[in-house]
């Protein structure tokens, strides 16, 4: 009798098993969300349907497919709306509204980190435990198929440390985002047409001491422009952003941004999403110009 | 009938000029620290409190890492824009802050507390000067020894090849007369420094060891509490006039809750970074007491020649007596 109800179960494991290999495919698909002409829309879908993946990894925790697609949910919801949110409330001076997106922005790429690592694990036992001590000679192992998941953690973890840099626990893993970025650049440079060398244009955008480089930063930037044929707005609003704001050069970027405006988010829609999301920031940033730049030294009136 | 017309003259003559006050003022905040650092995050809750507390009069907006150095800063803050700033090292504004960085000379938060309030009207005096007003203190922590051998004593720290502040000649001067090894470099090297072997200390807070990640070519900490690091937010005396007396108790009020926050969170902060830095393979160094003593007194005798020359002696005086005071009344 209870070998029967064991078989049973076990059946019905296998049985749930197939429905949601079945099913995650359809529900899961990125390409969808990435070409949506209305970000609202998505806005509004991707939290039911990441939590209804998250269910499913509830019940199935090594389905590949629903953890990489819960990485890429969790990073583009936290990326094209809650720090979107946050940063434009900042630029428009309502601190306490951009405080309590920044709290949840973090905490969503972390969020987006962990099923990421999960997935990983699936093919390198212990590779979480490895990137945090020796982040280099974890990846040693990786290889082209792993670029995607290796992109997408590399973007989450790295996100959620600029989101956070009061929290000592995030910024102690800055070496692994690097790690990431270099190991996947290494295996497969021209991946979604520079979508890494966009990345390593906010990596590189850091401050000398955090390793950063504003000419490396520049180096990404030319060739994400070049990959992608100016077609993705966002290499020009994260250089804009990153690299002319803090070098005091107004010109560029006013010049960047006008840029990133003018791209036709129809021309490729499988940027749509993201240029239109670009677009916004690259308004609403745009619209700060008088506080983002002080007058240049030598027309300012002195004090007495 | 004319007195009415001349009162209807006086009051759409004044309007523009009503409506221009109560639009408020507007200032605008500029320092190098990193956006969502936890001071940061604390100059915005300032930000949000000044709104609110003055009904939208004064309006600030904090622009984190918004030029390239402090230098570059005070420049524009002579200048007029921005109107307020935040200097993690005010000792380049005038030396008289130097007095806060002397090597050993405080032994905690509260000593350190109570000098600072003591000096305040001092370092008041010397931003005025400068056609300034101080705000508030922030607490960046305090800084350690970060060694690449291991380091327990005075003569062992003067053979590390430690990092010194490029263009700090005094500073130079002084480590080179008293037997050590300085190399001066920008801050922006100090990671090529260490991994070239150039250097192979600095002193630094426990947090920027591990944001700049530079305690991986240096697992020692040498657990003596260096120098608290302690920047300064100010305002130009300008700005500051444009406010009514009300709200500039107000701000005040408001950037003393921020300055407590700091002085409560940052020390913190500093023990989780080196908790996290502990589980990547660094080591605390800890000293007895009579060993912690001999540090102490040894670098009392080095640090004196500060005064006069790296600090104005009038200050160095009156921090050395109340500092002494302090130690006394415990």
């Amino acid at each position: 009798m209870l070998a029967g109800i064991a078989v049973l179960a076990s059946g019905g494991c296998s049985l749930r098993s197939m429905a949601v290999n079945a099913i995650v495919p359809t529900l899961a698909n990125p390409d969808v969300y990435r070409s949506e002409e209305d970000p609202e829309l998505v806005r509004d879908a991707l939290p039911f349907l990441l939590m209804t993946i998250e269910s499913i990894l509830d019940t199935e925790p090594e389905q590949d497919q629903a953890l990489v697609f819960a990485c890429t949910g969790f990073t583009l919801y936290g990326n094209a709306f809650l720090q979107a949110d946050a940063e434009i409330a900042e630029w428009e001076g309502d601190y306490d509204r951009s405080a309590a997106l920044r709290d949840r922005t973090w905490r969503i790429y972390v969020r987006a980190r962990d099923h990421c690592l999960r997935s990983l694990e699936l093919k390198y036992d212990g590779i979480t435990a490895a990137l945090r001590q020796n982040p280099a000679s974890a990846l040693a192992d990786t290889e082209v198929a792993d670029v995607e998941v290796l992109f997408l953690l590399g973007a989450a973890w790295g996100l959620a440390i600029s989101n956070a840099l009061d929290q000592p626990s995030l910024i102690a893993d800055l070496p692994a985002v690097r790690a990431l970025f270099a190991r996947a650049l290494e295996l497969d440079e021209d991946y979604e047409r520079g979508a890494l060398h966009s990345a390593l244009i906010t990596l590189e955008a850091l401050p000398a001491q955090l390793g950063g480089s504003p000419e490396r930063a520049r180096a990404h930037f030319e060739r994400a422009v070049e990959l992608s044929a100016g077609l993705d707005a966002s290499p020009y609003v994260t250089f804009a952003a990153g690299v002319s704001v803090p070098e005091e050069n107004r010109a560029e970027f006013q010049e960047l941004l006008t840029t990133a405006l003018a791209v036709d988010p129809d021309a490729d829609t499988s940027f749509r999403l993201l240029n239109l999301v670009s677009q916004r920031r690259a308004q609403a940033l745009l619209d700060q110009v008088d506080d983002l730049f002080f007058d240049p030294l030598e027309t300012e009136e002195t004090l007495p | 009938m004319r007195t009415r017309l001349f009162v209807i003259a006086v009051a759409l003559i004044l309007a523009p000029i009503v409506l221009l006050a109560q639009r408020g003022t507007r200032i605008q905040l500029g320092s190098v620290l990193p956006a969502n650092s936890v001071w940061d995050k604390a100059l915005k809750e300032m930000a949000s409190e000044w709104q609110r507390d003055t009904d939208g009069r004064v309006q600030l907006r904090v622009l984190p890492g918004s030029v390239k150095d402090e230098g570059s800063l005070a420049r524009r803050l002579k200048a007029g824009r921005p109107q307020a700033a935040v200097f993690v090292l005010p000792g380049d504004i005038d030396e008289a802050f130097n007095v806060l960085s002397i090597p050993f000379f405080f032994e905690s938060d509260e000593e350190t507390f109570h000098v600072v309030e003591k000096l305040t009207p001092t370092f008041e005096k010397v931003l005025a000067d400068q056609g300034l007003v101080l705000l508030n203190w922030g607490h960046a922590g305090w800084a350690h020894f970060f060694t690449a051998d291991r380091v327990e004593t005075f003569d062992e720290l003067k053979r590390t090849k430690v990092y010194t502040a490029a263009g700090d000649e005094k500073m130079l001067q002084w480590y080179k007369e008293n037997g050590f090894n300085p190399q001066p470099l920008a801050v922006t090297d100090v990671l090529l420094g260490l991994n070239t072997g150039l250097i192979d200390a600095y002193p630094t807070a426990p947090y920027v060891a591990l944001l700049f990640q530079w305690y991986n070519r240096t697992p020692y900490m040498l657990d003596v509490p260096l120098t608290p690091v302690l920047g300064i937010t100010v305002v130009t005396e300008r700005t500051w006039n444009r406010v009514s007396a009300e709200d500039q108790r107000a701000l005040r009020a408001s950037a003393k809750r921020v300055e407590q926050d700091l002085f409560r969170d940052v020390p913190a902060q500093d023990r989780q970074a080196i908790t996290e830095m502990q589980s990547r393979g660094l080591t605390v160094v800890e000293l007895d007491d009579a060993a912690k003593a001999s540090f102490r007194t040894i670098a009392d005798g080095l640090t004196a020649s500060w005064r006069g020359t790296m600090i104005p002696a009038d200050v160095y005086d009156h921090a050395l007596r109340e500092r002494n005071a302090f130690r006394a009344s415990r």
